[in-house]
């Protein structure tokens, strides 16, 4: 065990994890009649009401920031709440870890996978996103898929990593709600990052603000960017790997919950 | 042949700091919970783990199960390793007992194949009736008992280890579960037991070890070691 790739042996356990997040969702939802639905209905609530509230402010047409409010917050929706439930993970499931041999890391791809069916049933979202913003329809839409789920895999290393330093520090739990707020302002959702000037400089060195920025600029103006699409995978990799280098961090989870 | 080797194990855990009491010092964080513990379990023997609370009968139990990984030292076992601890983990109340069955399975990594077959096994045992397919929220703390305990010993396992607090429901189920008790401890190659009751132990284990501060200090009959950890 120890000398293979831990993320390739959380992966390979796919049948536990896959299961184990449509169980969470069943259970997140089992009193309610929309079930996941209801994640659609906030987003579709918080992408109409920032549209207006921005086209208000600067006088624009209301509705004209729908298409690129639907991609942002979709794919951030997936950043945000993974990150927010890794910080409670390995607490939460202290039972599952002190009484079965289940590998840390499918706890976090179980995670990912639960909160990526939520995304999915953000999709119809995206959907009227574009088409109350007048999107026109081109090829590009079928980027949108592929590119937003390119996160996906990018997320584990940040979701164990969150998840261990809070079981090491609980208090981080209280912060790391505010963290995430800032980091919403900082990602290019509802702005574009400038050619110059500090805005541009967070953007560098904002992961999440490249797989989002090739999204929109993908999908909404037909321009592939190749230098962000070579930043996103190498942040895939980057994670990955760092999931391998710091496989005896991760190993020490059961004896802190 | 079922054997278990643990060879000079050495675990761990760490001391946190507590408000309003004495901070423990960097050298002191780490308290050796099992220190140098060396132990040959073989095919056939049933083995009864005894010692004050805080000894670290559970510990011994986890890393035998592979729950936990060693500092230092080495665990050989030529067998999957059945922990019978807390086995009401990972079941959610807002779902049915037939959902929590199957996900726990799952997660055991018991073929999707076996799992219908199990699953009716757990259901009759239980005698819960309809209630089998309603969320556990709604059921006794008696039905949860039953459920859980079905649940873990619906399978025979080659090698055991079971921890005291492993719960036995109410009484008319008590007798039913025994004599599935006794048939998942026939079935088993080798069955560890740690529990602070004496009588449950003679009648289950010969062999008896009792730990003290995360050392062996006892290792001989489980008559003998019960005569130890009391004196």
């Amino acid at each position: 065990m120890r000398n293979k790739s831990v993320f390739w042996v959380s992966l390979t356990n796919f049948r536990v994890w896959t299961h184990l997040g449509w169980r969470d969702l069943r259970a997140q939802y089992a009193r309610t009649k929309l079930g996941p639905w209801w994640s659609a209905t906030s987003l579709g609530a918080t992408v109409l009401g920032s549209s207006v509230a921005i086209g208000l402010v600067g006088n624009n047409k209301a509705l004209t920031l729908t298409p690129q409010l639907g991609i942002g917050l979709a794919i951030w929706t997936l950043v945000s709440i993974s990150l927010n439930d890794g910080s409670d993970l390995f607490e939460s499931e202290r039972g599952v870890l002190l009484n079965s041999t289940i590998d840390e890391l499918s706890l976090v791809f179980r995670l990912i996978w639960r909160n990526t069916i939520i995304f999915f049933h953000n999709l119809p979202v995206v959907a009227l996103a574009l088409l109350i913003g007048g999107y026109k329809l081109s090829w590009h839409i079928v980027l949108f898929l592929p590119l937003a789920l390119l996160v996906v895999p990018a997320l584990v290393f940040p979701v164990a990593v969150f998840a261990r330093l809070t079981l090491w520090r609980r208090d981080l739990k209280s912060l790391l709600p505010s963290l995430i707020q800032v980091g919403f302002f900082l990602t290019p959702i509802f702005w574009s990052p400038p050619a110059t000037g500090p805005m541009k400089i967070i953007f560098n060195i904002n992961p999440i603000g490249w797989f989002i920025v090739l999204t929109k600029e993908a999908v909404l103006e037909n321009h592939f960017r190749w230098d962000l699409f070579t930043r996103c995978i190498i942040t895939v990799v980057v994670s990955v790997l760092l999931l391998e280098i710091l496989q005896s961090y991760f190993k020490q989870i059961r004896k802190l919950v | 042949m079922t054997h278990i080797l643990l060879k000079d194990v050495v675990f761990s855990r760490r001391l946190y700091s507590v408000a309003g009491q004495e901070q423990p010092t960097k050298i002191h964080r780490y308290r050796r919970i099992l220190d140098q513990i060396s132990l040959e379990i073989a095919d056939g023997q049933r083995v009864g783990i005894l010692g004050p609370n805080g000894a670290g009968k559970t510990t011994l139990l986890r890393l035998i199960a592979g729950i936990f990984v060693p500092d230092e030292g080495t665990i050989e076992r030529n067998s999957d390793v059945s922990a019978l601890l807390d086995s009401g983990y990972g079941m959610v109340d807002s779902l049915t007992a037939r959902e929590n069955c199957i996900s726990r399975l799952i997660i055991a990594g018991i073929p999707k194949s076996e799992i219908p077959a199990v699953v009716d096994w757990i259901e009759d045992l239980t005698e819960i009736g309809e209630y089998f397919d309603q969320p556990m929220r709604t059921f006794s703390s008696g039905m949860f008992a039953r459920t859980i305990f079905a649940l873990a010993t619906a399978r025979p396992h080659e090698v055991i280890v079971i921890d005291e607090g492993f719960g036995l429901a109410d009484e008319y189920f008590r007798r039913k579960a025994q004599r599935v008790l006794e048939q998942l401890y026939n079935d088993a190659s080798i069955l560890i037991f740690a529990s602070h009751n004496a009588e449950l132990l003679k009648d289950t284990c010969q062999r008896g070890i009792v730990l003290k501060d995360g050392k062996i200090a006892f290792d001989g009959t489980i008559d003998d070691a019960i005569k130890f950890n009391h004196s």
